[in-house]
């Protein structure tokens, strides 16, 4: 420092420098010179020194509470005119909140559901080690991923393979239990006792390591035991399946969580199966909802370990072709693509699909939210200009700029949150989940509620600040600046876009919609309306013929039969068949369908060649087959009736072919199958009755079911329930989708409307000339919606072609699909725009309407 | 109508004693030796800042002297409505601290 005679300590210095306030900075430090160079000059440089730490040390809190006084009150003054000109701004001001408040609800929403979709299967312990063990059957022209495993093969694997800690089945199975004439139904299944350390089942009462010593054991979770006996305790107590089997309960769980792809309300012994019967060694067939999973101790190599564990099933089964591959725990809710896999399994598609229409949802109402800003800054020169005058810093108005935009966004995000609570429990039952917020454990969802508005403000906010602030003070108050933001690009390709995209959600949902409704309209080669069906006890096998009898004497019952699977669940194959001109050395498996002899008629099948099984012809049980078409082409037998085909040692007669129907959700096509008549294995009972007295059929059945089945439990079930459960999550997107379709052009149009009143406005000089020289009412409207009917339009021309794509590449995934036609283009096409110059109207018939002498006064 | 603080008010005054030539460091120099506290240089400046934001201060700056190592000073002033002020608050003051003479001797 020139002329100093010494100088000031350095620390203190830089500490000063630092906090004192930048207007005052140079006198004040002249100050503290000022008392340094007297102390010294007085007392010497130790003194001054001193003095020096001390009062800079002590000066700074009073600096920083100063700036933050002024912080505050600056902020204040900003909150005031931000508040001020937004309520003055009505429209402006409410456009942005509600298209921002809406957005930001279906973001959250869909960001709590993509987030459950994650947490599937978070419970469980080591996941990474655990793995299914899934199979790829080959047969007869299509290849078939199956999630289910044969009985033996946990067991085989578990004594064979070292790293191998842990290997359990699930079979699943749902009960009706009874207590005291109490009917419960219960979901769950049979289990190896490595089930419950491998899925981290928790205990409330009962020893983990010795609740399924006996086959007759049970757990049962705590809802459950409140189901069956209130408050009572329910470890020790009996309960009843029927009359020949009771189970001891010993242990109950705690709830298994919900976000789990297994669920259960009870769990048995795998060793009770045996009791019943099930065989222990039946490595061929794959029919039952069995579910293998292996812990390893470290992660495995697959390749290598699938090559071994289809080694032990070639073996097993004298075969050589064999797939078996293990699948991951973490990839098993949202990555599964198998036949007979659990219901409600999630799909990552959807969540995906989710995720981009959320982004998407939430561009819309970024954009609209930066053109009405932007084209308010018109408005505005003036009022900067001024301020500029007066002293404001760029920086300055940035940050009431940026104050505005903040308090646009904070508001919507509260009337987000109100709206989220209210909506919340509805959204759920649409979905069939139960999301909810739970801010203490939910540190994501937290974090996100902080920092989304943030963004948001920022990137919402910064272009018209910056624009704003950029503006030349003496050129905008002399009147020559020349705006350039008012037919800026920016502007063109916001609003194109925006409607870009709202036209692609609205093109996808309707290819949705109707593919969709396809699907749960198509005739399936078989009546799914007004068909019950029943799990089939051995008291009802004994006296089905009484039953039916019985039953079909109503006129509103027509008919009933008895198979061996539910329709929407034929996983029975038959292997090693032979036909006649069948290629040497190849192997095929058929679908196979054990019948009576009222299946078809039941059903409504159509026979297309030859006959139905009949009892009148004696030889036709155990020896004969019916062939569906698809079988028929497969075997290629040019004249089939009567000939045989050899399956195992037996030769089974051909005696009609059925038309094609369809078995397994129509993403596939229909494979071959082979309809057996037999009366083993009889499993299920379809009960076809008219559709048009469906109450009191079923309460007939009922009486009738009292009298000829007494010991078994009335359950009635309607397949087309079943049919439309295999598309659930279909049918779920379909429903989300609508919502936000009509959310994203519900907040385009806010935006359409907050720009066309604004460009109305910017307009009203160049209306009131044109008007003045003497253009009419129509040609002024023409021209102002000639520019929005131009944007929209180039925002379809670039929406089609994308969205047609998008979804011709999504229906590729359906073997039965729609064709996408050129009518959706055209309708939405014309509805956008209509709905679009409709929200323009409104603002240019107004402008237009103007008197001239009002726009033209102040020239 | 918004009160000073006590500092603002014992800092106007302290201007008004000076009678011209104030800046900081006389400022604070009287105030230590008239209130008998120790003021640290912040606890001056704020109220200075402050009065002078609300229009009853106004300021020069002068040149910049070798003695400070050539850094200006900053010379506040009462403005008119700085006097007003400074009237009104008198008359508060007279009122309020009427009758008040002897509080030692008094109970």
């Amino acid at each position: 420092m020139p002329g100093l005679k010494s100088k000031p300590p350095l620390i203190p210095y830089l500490l000063l420098k630092l906090f004192l306030p930048k207007s005052d900075s140079e006198y004040l430090l002249g100050d503290y010179n000022d008392i340094y160079e007297s102390i010294y000059h007085n007392k010497g440089r130790l003194s001054s020194d001193l003095w020096y730490w001390k009062h800079s040390f002590l000066a700074v809190p009073g600096f920083l509470l100063n700036s933050f006084y002024w912080g505050i009150t600056m902020f204040k003054n900003y909150l005031v005119i931000a508040f001020r000109y937004l309520l003055k701004e009505k429209g402006y001001t409410f456009f942005n909140i509600a298209g921002l408040s809406i957005a930001i609800t279906c973001s959250l929403i869909l960001f709590l559901w993509v987030q459950n979709e994650f947490s599937y299967d978070s419970s469980i312990k080591d996941s990474d080690n655990i793995y299914r063990i899934v199979q790829k059957l080959e047969h007869a022209g299509s290849k078939n991923k199956i999630a289910r495993s044969q009985i033996p093969l946990i067991p085989a694997i578990k004594s064979d393979f070292p790293e191998v800690i842990g290997a359990c089945r699930f079979f699943q199975f749902n009960q009706k239990f009874e207590i005291n004439k109490n009917k419960v139904n219960a979901a769950g299944g049979f289990i190896d006792p490595d089930f419950l350390d491998m899925f981290s089942v928790e205990f409330l009462s009962g020893d983990k390591n010795n609740c399924l010593n006996n086959p007759h054991d049970i757990l049962i979770t705590e809802t459950l035991a409140r189901k069956l006996f209130r408050n009572e305790t329910a470890l020790g107590k009996v309960i009843e399946l029927d009359r020949e089997n009771h189970f001891t309960i010993t242990g109950v769980l705690k709830d298994y969580p919900i976000n789990s792809h297994i669920s259960f309300d009870y769990l048995m012994p795998f060793e009770i199966l045996f009791v019943w019967g099930v065989p222990k060694d039946a490595w061929k067939s794959v029919n039952n909802p069995i579910y293998s999973y292996i812990k390893t101790d470290k992660p495995i190599e697959a390749a290598s370990f699938n090559l071994k564990i289809e080694n032990i099933v070639n073996e097993k089964t004298d075969r050589q072709n064999t797939k078996l591959f293990i699948q991951p725990l973490n990839d098993i809710y949202l990555h599964s693509d198998f036949r007979g896999d659990y219901a409600g399994l999630g799909n990552i598609e959807y969540v995906y699909i989710s995720m981009i229409m959320g982004i998407f949802i939430l561009g819309i109402a970024c954009f609209n939210f930066l053109n009405l800003s932007s084209s308010k800054i018109i408005g505005r020169t003036k009022e900067i200009g001024v301020r500029k005058v007066i002293g404001a810093l760029r920086r300055n108005l940035i940050i009431q700029y940026l104050t505005e935009t903040y308090i646009i966004v904070f508001i919507s995000f509260i009337i987000s949150l109100g709206l989220i609570i209210f909506y919340l429990p509805e959204f759920n039952s649409l979905i069939g989940k139960s999301l909810y917020i739970d801010l203490k454990n939910n540190l994501l969802l937290l974090l996100v509620l902080i920092f989304f508005p943030i963004l948001l403000g920022l990137l919402a906010g910064f272009y018209p600040s910056f624009i704003l602030s950029s503006f030349n003070p003496s050129s905008i108050l002399s009147g020559t600046s020349k705006t350039k933001i008012s037919g800026s690009p920016m502007k063109k390709v916001i609003v194109i876009t925006q409607f870009t995209l709202a036209i692609s959600i609205c093109i996808g949902m309707i290819v949705m919609y109707q593919q969709f409704d396809y699907i749960q309209n198509k005739w399936l080669g078989f009546n799914k309306e007004a068909l019950m069906w029943f799990e089939v006890s051995q008291e009802m096998k004994s006296n089905f013929d009484v039953f039916k009898n019985e039953v079909t004497k109503d006129p509103s019952i027509e008919n009933a039969s008895l198979s061996s699977h539910l329709l929407t669940d034929v996983t029975h194959i038959m292997g090693q068949i032979d036909w006649e001109g069948k290629e040497e050395d190849s192997e095929f498996e058929i679908n196979c369908l054990l019948v009576d002899e009222n299946f078809i008629p039941t059903l409504d099948m159509k026979l297309k060649d030859g006959r139905n099984f009949s009892k009148e012809h004696t030889s036709d049980l155990e020896n004969s087959v019916i062939l569906n078409e698809t079988a028929l082409k497969l075997m290629n037998l040019s004249d089939p009736l009567n000939k045989k085909i050899g399956y195992h040692s037996n030769d089974l007669n051909i005696v009609g072919i059925v038309e094609d129907f369809h078995f397994k959700p129509l993403q596939s096509a229909i494979e071959p199958m082979v309809l057996v008549y037999s009366e083993e294995e009889e499993l299920y009972m379809y009960v076809r009755i008219n559709p048009n007295n469906i109450l009191s059929s079923v309460e007939k059945i009922e009486e009738i079911w009292a009298k000829v089945f007494p010991n078994t439990i009335y359950d009635p079930q309607f397949l087309d329930s079943e049919i439309s459960a295999m598309y659930s999550n279909e049918e779920k997107m379909k429903n989300i989708f609508q919502a936000f379709t009509l959310i994203s052009i519900l907040i385009s149009c806010f935006g359409l409307f907050g720009l066309a009143s604004f460009m109305a406005e910017k307009k009203t000089k160049e209306i009131g000339i044109r008007k003045a020289v003497g253009a009419s009412t129509l040609e002024i409207v023409y021209m102002l919606t000639k520019q929005f009917a131009l944007w929209v339009i180039t925002a379809n021309l670039i929406a089609i072609p994308v969205s047609y794509y998008v979804m011709s590449e999504w229906l590729n995934s359906f073997e039965y699909r729609i064709d996408i036609s050129i009518t959706i283009f055209i309708l939405t096409g014309i509805s956008t725009l209509l709905i679009a110059l409709g929200t323009v109207a409104y603002q240019t018939i107004k402008a237009a309407r103007v008197n001239p002498i009002e726009s033209l006064k102040y020239e | 109508m918004k009160f000073l603080t006590r500092q603002e008010e014992l800092v106007l005054l302290t201007i008004y004693q000076l009678k011209g030539c104030s800046y900081l460091v006389k400022i604070r120099e009287h105030l230590i030796e008239n209130t008998g506290k120790e003021w640290s240089i912040s606890s001056v400046y704020v109220p200075l800042d402050r009065l002078h934001k609300a229009g009853i201060l106004s300021t020069t700056v002068g040149k910049p002297t070798g003695k400070r190592g050539g850094k200006a000073i900053k010379y506040y002033e009462i403005t008119k409505f700085g006097l007003k002020s400074l009237a009104e608050l008198k008359a508060i003051n007279d009122t309020m601290w009427k009758g008040v003479t002897n509080i030692i001797t008094e109970g």
